[in-house]
This record gives C-alpha cells, structure tokens and sequence, in this order.
C-alpha cells in the first residue's frame, strides 16, 4: 500500500513537473507572441511614405588671372634706355598691360633696382602717364622724353629698393582689357656730379594685379 | 502513458479554447446589431510626392542652372531662390537631406533661408532673419536631422533662397556643380 501510494505521489509530482514546464513554455510562447505584436506595432509606426528630389545646380567656375605687358610676362623694355644722360634729360616710352584672364581686375606697379645699383639709382624719377605716343626730342642739346595727359604714378627710384608708382586702381576688363601706359624716366636737375659715369643697368617695373 | 497525458492536456486545451469561443459567440449573439451598406464607396491610399525647381516648374529632378555662375573671385556669392512643392494630396515634412559637390576642388559655402517668395531672395543682398543652415556646401543638411522644414500642405509650395560663397582658399579656373537632395517623409 506504501509502495502504491509512493508511485502515485510520484506520479502526481511528475506530472506536476510536466505541467510547471508546459505552462512555463506557454507563458514564454505568450511573451514571445506579444513581442511579435509588439514589434509589428512599432514596425507600422515606421512605415511612413517617403520621397525624394533633386535639384542641381549650374556651373560654378573660377575665372583666370593673367595678366601681360606687350603680350609677354617678361618684357625686355629696352626703349626706355638712355646712356651719357645728363641732369635734366630724360627718356620716353610706351608699354602695353593687358588682361588676358577672364576676370576683371585691378593693377599697381613698382619700380626696383638691382642690389648692385650705384647711387645714381636714387636720382632717377619714373613718370607714368596713359597713352602710347611718347615723344623724344632734342632741344638745345638736352634730350627729353614727354608724355600727354595726367601723370597716373610717380616715383623717385631708390638704389638697390623698390618703390610704389602707380599706387591707384587702373582697371582691365577681363579678357581683353588693355591699358596702354607712357613711361618717363628721367634724371633730375639736381643730380650731384658725384654720381657721374655711372651706369644703372635696369629697371625692373612690377604690375600686381588684383581682382576685382 | 505519456501519450494519454499529452492528449489529455490537449483535449483540455481544445475544450477551454472552445469554451471561449462559445462564451464569445454568445455575447455577441446577445446584442442588437445593424448595418449599412455605403454603395460605390472608395477608398484611396494618399500620394506623397515632392518636387523641386523654379517659380515656373518643377520636378523630381530639375537642373536649376540659374544657380551657378562662371569667372567666380574668391568670396564671389551666387544667391537664387528654389522652389519645393508638395504636389501630392498628403501633408508633407521634408528637409534638405544631403548636398553633394561634384568636384572638392572648388571651395564654396552654403546659406540657406526659406522666404515667402523668390523676391525674398535678391542676387545679392541675405535675406533677413537666421539662415536655416550656414556652413560647408558639401554635406549640407537643413534643417539638421531629426527636425524637418516647416510641414508642407498639398499643393502648397515653399521658396528656399540658396546662397553660394566661393571660399577665400579658391584657386584659378577651377569648377564646380552642386546637387541638393530633398526628402520628404509623410
């Protein structure tokens, strides 16, 4: 009798078992059911409708600066030479600056002298007027060089330095925007003989342009 | 034995199910109920669609040569209007999504505005107020994620005034196209 009674309460605590894991995989069932819900649920929250446009745009392009004097970058300006002046002569001639880019600018121009250039380096004033006729004549012996109009720069040289002549805005139209300049080089009156017999072996004008 | 105890918990399962079911039926079955039938009823799903362009059209993919210029300085600024339109029948959110530049060489910026109309946004001149985005023209998103542009009714439109600033850093003959990329979201 005690022999059935143990197999019957086995029994009866197997089943138990059997029953405490059925319920417990239905309840993980459920969980995972309601998880699935759930995550369609918030899966639909998502689906919202999309679309899409584009615009593009044009170009946009940068323009070329290229600035040129006589259709070069480097000209040899040997027009504006003059050996055995004397003070008061002077020398005229013409260059061209030209804007070969594409964009619009603006220009200045400095005047230097070699680091080897004698003191009569400092006695040498550049004119520069706009135009392309300069005039050279001979009047009572004395050389001289002229230029029309306005000056549009000035400046005395400085031995072995650099200095500003044209300090304003001269405007070049982009493209084919020229600007055609008269130069005047001239030894002032008051040069002292001490500066005599010496030679100032070039003049290198610089043009800097900006754009505008 | 196993298998007795197995269909006995299925049979109880099966019961308990159909006892629910009945249960379910008989409380319906205890109510009044009507119906009516609505005739020819139709049911269309809404349209989400966005377009982009100027005053005069607009498309999914439209090409706004207005904006861009050539012969660009540092600094130079190319300012036009964009037009959005919501031409589906479902509000519409949206924002400037991505921008993308089809060169890095060419350094530009990006100023966005939405404006009440293209004469809000001159060639030159800002318009006034806070841009919507101020910043690198690649990459450009406004307004940033997670927010979105004003909520766009059907058939309503919207002026973006778009400013492009060439970067001090750009060099000679050098070039450049930009592609704004909207997305809208119902």
């Amino acid at each position: 009798m005690t022999t059935m009674n143990q197999q019957t309460e086995s029994r009866w605590q197997m089943a138990s078992r059997r029953s405490r894991t059925i319920v417990e995989s239905a309840r993980t069932r459920a969980v995972l059911s309601l998880g699935l819900v759930l995550g369609l649920g918030v899966f639909g929250t998502m689906a919202v409708w999309s679309d899409t446009a584009k615009a593009t745009s044009g170009t946009f392009s940068t323009g070329t600066v290229n600035l040129q004097v006589n259709n070069t970058k480097s000209f040899p300006f040997t027009n504006l030479t003059l050996t055995g002046m004397l003070p008061g002569e002077s020398r005229a001639a013409t260059l061209q600056v030209q804007n070969k880019g594409t964009i619009p600018l603006t220009y200045t121009m400095t005047a230097t002298t070699p680091a080897t250039s004698p003191a009569l380096a400092g006695y040498l004033e550049v004119t520069v007027f706009p135009g392309a006729a300069p005039t050279n004549v001979t009047t009572n012996g004395m050389r001289i060089g002229g230029c029309a109009g306005a000056p549009v720069g000035q400046a005395r040289l400085t031995a072995a330095g650099s200095v500003n002549v044209i300090t304003g805005t001269r405007s070049l139209a982009g493209t084919s925007g020229i600007d055609n300049l008269c130069f005047v080089t001239k030894l002032v009156n008051a040069t002292p003989r001490t500066v005599q017999s010496q030679t100032l072996n070039f003049i290198t004008f610089t043009f800097s342009a900006t754009t505008l | 034995m196993k298998s007795l105890r197995w269909w006995s918990l299925a049979v109880t399962a099966v019961a308990a199910v159909a006892a629910l079911a009945f249960a379910s039926a008989q409380q319906t079955g205890a109510l009044w109920s009507q119906s009516a039938t609505i005739s020819d009823a139709t049911i269309n799903s809404g349209t989400l669609s966005l377009r982009v362009g100027d005053s005069g059209s607009q498309s999914r993919d439209f090409l706004l040569s207005a904006f861009g210029a050539t012969n660009l300085t540092q600094n130079a600024v190319v300012q036009k209007p964009l037009t959005v339109k919501n031409a589906g029948n479902v509000d519409m959110k949206y924002r400037l999504q991505s921008v993308s530049q089809s060169s890095p060489d060419l350094p530009l910026t990006l100023k966005v505005w939405i404006v009440s109309s293209a004469a809000g946004c001159p060639a030159a001149a800002e318009p006034a107020g806070t841009p919507l985005y101020s910043g690198a023209m690649f990459g450009a998103q406004a307004p940033a994620a997670p927010a979105w542009a004003p909520v766009l009714p059907p058939g309503d439109t919207a002026v973006w005034c778009l400013r492009a600033t060439v970067g001090p850093t750009a060099t000679p003959n050098t070039s450049a196209t930009v592609t704004l990329n909207y997305l809208a979201n119902s």
